[in-house]
Order: structure tokens, then C-alpha cells, then sequence
């Protein structure tokens, strides 16, 4: 098991290499740079080129990335070229809002999906089945974005039952969380519904019912225990989108959140914090896909028997 | 359906060959007809679009009209610049329908392509291609996106291109796997029994009999690829202004959204249905391709 973490875990040293390089030499090349918002016109051409070299833009590329990785070998990831903070503190003061917004987020998204799943499940065929699965398919077809500013419209502006937008105590989460909840709800649910369908049909749910089981526990202990990887997976997914996503709800409803650090460095060319931002997103990702997999473990012995026996490793999938 | 009513159809069109079977199926699963009536709307509104409304005239800035609600005259009501926003909704689908099957036709090539070499050569080459696509699909999509776009330069081809590139991962992996279960049949044998090269068994032999779960992942992923590129452009990351680009006319209405919601209502609501369409779409096909995978 600690050899799979392990194992997992080194994974990201090729993949913090590639995406910095990647990043850090493409937004190089990108037009622009970062001292374009700092020239002013007062400034003599001399001015300028003092700028420049203050900034390395006078080496070449290879120059400026070579510095930042051997930074980046130190655990620094270098300051912010734009307010001069470290890229690692303006990410932290960013990531709690971004991590308590999703697991909010989650949580509620997981307690809504499932039972609606069920439920579905349940039903299959009838008309409630085919009315949960329009509405599923309908919340994965919004865009986050309109979804929050159609609840921003309704709950915020037409009755003004919760703030607008900001990071301000328990009511401001409401209307960002409900939205990325909502977003993640149609996703598991319908995972949900088709796992749990899989698993109604098999024969050891008929035993179970034979053997005079109540309907309640088949539902619980027979059937949802088999159906939790692929709804594992879904949740998992769910957070991972949220991270990858957050930039959107995070513009939506004003969250400092690290989504809209990462927007507003790329789009002020701040190369060091663009870099840094992504690599450590991308880090979190990671990790939480690493989770989910080893969440399988607890909930199917059969995996955990893979891990302890040393047995092939499923394939890394992020 | 259920496995009784299953077993009927099967028996019944015992006879039929396996395109016309699938067909049929998907005639009548009203999810898939739904989807399709939706998209050839959609097809419509584009076609009339591009004959009938001028760049210019979703363009002209008319402050006289600013801010008006839905009336006879403006269906969904004018911009901040006295724009007509049904006209600009409607010229908008193009830019959906182009990202959309743009960006999937990027991501499916690249995918087919590089899928079907790892999943059929296997060893090394397989190894590459795959912790490739691993790396590649463990950057966010939307700031892979947001980066690609930030380098190549807001434009319309550039928006393509990085809603493209973020979905190739999944295509290799869908190939990869669809390949791999066919590589192995007997026909693959007799292909390369009888002197095929493997460029063409690839093609004419691995490839089409792998293909069901790629064609729904297509559809499906129209929709996403969509989304996707709305949300880079609501960000600031997509076709620059004035295109009526539906996620920039959310972005710009967002700007209204005390005084002018309507802004807000349409745009977003023509993405919705538009995706809407091609999952569902994507789910017939998925039952139509594969009944024992019906859920």
C-alpha cells in the first residue's frame, strides 16, 4: 500500500518538470509581458531597459526558466512578478477559501445525489426514473456559470436572502456551494442510479431478499456497498472538476479563491505566479484522485487484497 | 427497456444487418429523436443566421436603445450598446456548433491516432503515449485552456485549438482500450495472416470494430467542449468582444444583472438546450450501439 502512495507520489516530479516547462516557456512566449503594466509614459527608453533587466527579460528564455528551476529544485517557487509576494503565500492565503468552499460543496452534492440515485434506481422505468434522469441530464448541460448567476438573480437580487458574492461567514457559501453542489448532483446521481441498477439485478440481492433481509438494509448493506466504486469515482471526479472548474464559480460570486488567482495571473502575464499556481493545482489534483483510489481499499476488500498481496496496480488514471 | 422486450426486438430483427439494427434502435429511443429534432433547429437557426443577419448589424452600437426589456421588437431584449440580443443570440450558434465539432474533430484525430498505435503495438511506444496523455490530462482543463489561449492569442481558431487539446487525453484512452479488445480477435490474425500492413489493419480492421464507444464519446464530448469554451470565454480567455460568442454575451450581461437579467436568461439558456441536445443525443447512441449497456 505505502509503496502505491509512494509510487504515486513520485509521478508528479515528471509531471511538475513537464507542466513547468511547458507553462513557464509557452507564457513566455505568450505577446506581452509582465512590465507592460508597469511602464508609464514618463519613462526614458533607459528606464525601460533598467526594468527589463530587473526582470531577466534581457537573458533568453532559457536563462529565466533555468533560474526559476533551480528555485523550484529548493521548494521555492518564487515570488509573484507583479506584487512581489511569494508565489507559495499568495497561494495559501487564497487555497482555505477554494478547499472549504468545495468541500462544502461536496458534502452537499454527495448527500443529494445518492439517495436521489437510489431512488432512481428504484423506479427504473416509471416516471419518477425518467424525471430524475431529465433533471440530471439537464444540470450537465448548464454551464456553472449561468447556473450560479441564475441563483445570484433569484436569491441574491429578487429576494435578498443571501449575499451577492464576497467570503464573509456562513451565508456567503450558501449560493456558490449550492451551485458546484448542484453541478456535482446530476453527475453522481446519474452514477448512482446506473451502479446501483447493475448491482438490483444480481442474484445475491435475490438471496438476500429470500433470506427475508429488510428492503431498507438490502438497499444499504447488500447493494450500495458494491455500488460505491464507480460513485467513489464520480465523487472523486467531482472534486477534481471543482478544482479545475473553481475559476468559474469563484469569478461568479467574487471568492478570493486560488481559481481566480491563477486567471488573474495569466491574464496580467505574471509568469511566476501562472506557473506556480498551475504546478500546485495540478499537485492537488493529483492528490486527490490518489485518494479516491485508495478510498476503493476501504470499501472493497478485494482491492485491498491487490494492494497487500503486491498484485498488479491498476493503471494511473487521472 | 426491459431484458424481456430486449430479448423480442433482438429476435425480431434477427435478420437485419448490424448498421440497420442500430438504426432502428435509435428511431425509437425518444431521447436520441429529442436530441436530433434539436440540433437540426439548431443547424437552422445557424444557416438562417448566416445568410440573414450581418456581422455589422449584431455589431452597430446603438446607445438610443440601451438596456431594453423583451419586447415585440426585441425578442430578448438589447445590450449595453442598444444591441439587439435576439439577433446576436442567434448569430452566436455558429460559434458553438464550430467550436464544438472543431474542437472534438481535434481532439478525436490526435486521440484516434495516437490511441490506436499504443493500444496496438504495445511495449515502449504504448508506454510513451500514455504517460504522455497522463501528463497531459493531469493539467486542469480549464487552465490548459486558459494558458492556450493566453499564447496563441484570443481568436476563434485558437479557442478551438485549446478546447481540442484538453480532450485528447480521454480519446487516447477510449481508443487505446477499444483497440486492445479488438487486437486480439481472429480477424486481426487473418489480416495480418494474409500480408496486411499495419497501417492498414489498423485502419481498416481494428479501428471500425472499436468504434462504438469512441462515436458516443464524440457526441457526448460536443457537449462538454462547449461548455468548455463558453467558460473560457465568460473568463476573458475566448473570442474577443464584440463576437456574440454566447459565454461573453453571459459575461457581458453578468455586467447588467440588477437592471437587466434578461442579458443573462438567453445566451445561457441556448448553451443549455444546445448541450442538452448532444447528451442526449449521446445517450441514445450509447443504448442504440450497445444495448446490454443500457442503464
Amino acid at each position: 500500500m505505502l509503496r502505491y502512495i509512494v509510487r504515486r507520489l513520485l509521478w508528479l516530479i515528471p509531471v511538475i518538470i513537464l507542466v513547468s516547462l511547458a507553462i513557464y516557456i509557452l507564457m513566455d512566449l505568450a505577446p506581452g509581458t509582465v512590465i507592460d503594466s508597469l511602464i508609464t509614459e514618463q519613462m526614458t527608453p533607459e528606464d525601460i531597459e533598467k526594468l527589463r533587466q530587473e526582470y531577466d527579460l534581457d537573458k533568453p528564455v532559457i536563462y529565466r526558466y533555468g533560474k526559476y528551476m533551480w528555485g523550484l529544485l529548493h521548494g521555492d517557487l518564487g515570488r509573484s512578478q507583479v506584487t512581489g509576494i511569494s508565489v507559495w503565500e499568495s497561494f495559501m492565503t487564497r487555497f482555505p477559501a477554494t478547499l472549504k468552499l468545495s468541500l462544502v460543496s461536496v458534502v452537499i452534492g454527495t448527500v443529494l445525489a445518492i439517495p436521489i440515485g437510489i431512488f432512481a434506481a428504484r423506479r427504473a422505468g416509471t416516471i419518477w426514473d425518467n424525471l430524475t434522469t431529465g433533471f440530471t441530464l439537464i444540470g450537465q448541460s448548464m454551464p456553472s456559470f449561468w447556473l450560479g448567476l441564475l441563483l445570484l438573480i433569484a436569491f441574491a437580487y429578487k429576494i435578498q436572502l443571501f449575499p451577492a458574492g464576497g467570503y464573509r461567514g456562513p451565508s456567503s457559501y450558501v449560493l456558490p456551494a449550492v451551485t458546484s453542489a448542484l453541478m456535482m448532483t446530476a453527475l453522481t446521481a446519474r452514477q448512482t442510479r446506473s451502479s446501483m441498477l447493475e448491482v438490483l439485478r444480481a442474484d445475491y440481492l435475490r438471496t438476500a431478499r429470500a433470506k427475508g433481509v429488510p428492503e431498507r438494509l438490502v438497499i444499504r448493506r447488500h447493494a450500495l456497498k458494491n455500488a460505491w466504486i464507480p460513485i467513489l469515482t464520480t465523487i472523486g471526479m467531482g472534486m477534481s472538476r471543482f478544482l479545475a472548474g473553481s475559476a468559474v464559480i469563484e469569478t461568479v460570486f467574487s471568492w478570493p479563491g486560488i481559481g481566480r488567482l491563477t486567471v488573474e495571473a495569466v491574464s496580467q502575464r505574471d509568469v511566476t505566479l501562472a506557473c506556480g499556481c498551475v504546478i500546485l493545482t495540478c499537485i492537488l489534483y493529483v492528490i486527490v484522485l490518489l485518494i479516491v483510489d485508495l478510498l476503493y481499499a476501504f470499501v472493497d476488500p478485494r482491492i485491498k487484497a491487490q494492494y497487500a498481496s503486491g498484485g498488479r496496480r491498476r493503471k494511473v488514471t487521472a | 427497456m426491459t431484458t424481456a422486450t430486449n430479448v423480442l426486438v433482438s429476435k425480431k430483427y434477427a435478420k437485419r444487418s448490424n448498421a440497420a439494427e442500430v438504426w432502428h434502435r435509435l428511431k425509437t429511443n425518444k431521447g436520441a429523436i429529442a436530441g436530433f429534432t434539436i440540433i437540426c433547429i439548431i443547424l437552422a437557426i445557424t444557416l438562417y443566421s448566416v445568410f440573414f443577419i450581418s456581422y455589422e448589424e449584431v455589431t452597430a452600437i446603438n446607445v438610443q436603445n440601451r438596456l431594453q426589456p423583451p419586447s415585440w421588437e426585441h425578442p430578448f431584449g438589447t445590450d449595453d450598446m442598444g444591441r439587439d440580443l435576439f439577433k446576436r443570440t442567434l448569430y452566436g450558434s455558429r460559434y458553438s456548433l464550430l467550436i464544438g465539432l472543431g474542437g472534438v474533430s481535434i481532439s478525436l484525430i490526435v486521440g484516434l491516432i495516437l490511441g490506436s498505435i499504443a493500444g496496438y503495438f504495445g511495449g515502449l511506444v504504448d508506454d510513451l503515449i500514455m504517460r504522455f496523455s497522463d501528463f497531459l490530462a493531469s493539467i486542469p482543463t480549464l487552465l490548459l485552456g486558459m494558458v492556450i489561449v493566453t499564447v496563441l492569442g484570443q481568436s476563434l481558431p485558437n479557442l478551438i485549438l485549446a478546447v481540442g487539446v484538453t480532450a485528447i487525453p480521454e480519446f487516447i484512452r477510449i481508443t487505446r482500450s477499444s483497440v486492445l479488445v479488438v487486437r486480439n480477435q481472429e480477424f486481426v490474425e487473418a489480416a495480418t495472416a494474409i500480408g496486411m500492413s499495419h497501417l492498414g489493419i489498423i485502419f481498416t480492421q481494428v479501428v471500425p470494430n472499436g468504434l462504438s464507444p469512441i462515436i458516443v464519446t464524440v457526441t457526448s464530448r460536443i457537449g462538454a467542449a462547449i461548455i468548455e469554451a463558453a467558460s473560457l470565454s465568460f473568463l476573458g480567455f475566448g473570442i474577443p468582444v464584440p463576437h456574440p460568442e454566447w459565454g461573453l454575451l453571459v459575461s457581458e450581461g453578468r455586467n447588467y444583472i440588477r437592471i437587466a437579467p434578461h442579458l443573462t436568461y438567453f445566451p445561457g439558456l441556448f448553451i443549455m438546450v444546445t448541450v442538452f441536445a448532444f447528451n442526449i443525443l449521446g445517450d441514445g447512441l450509447r443504448d442504440a450501439l450497445d444495448p446490454k449497456l443500457k442503464k
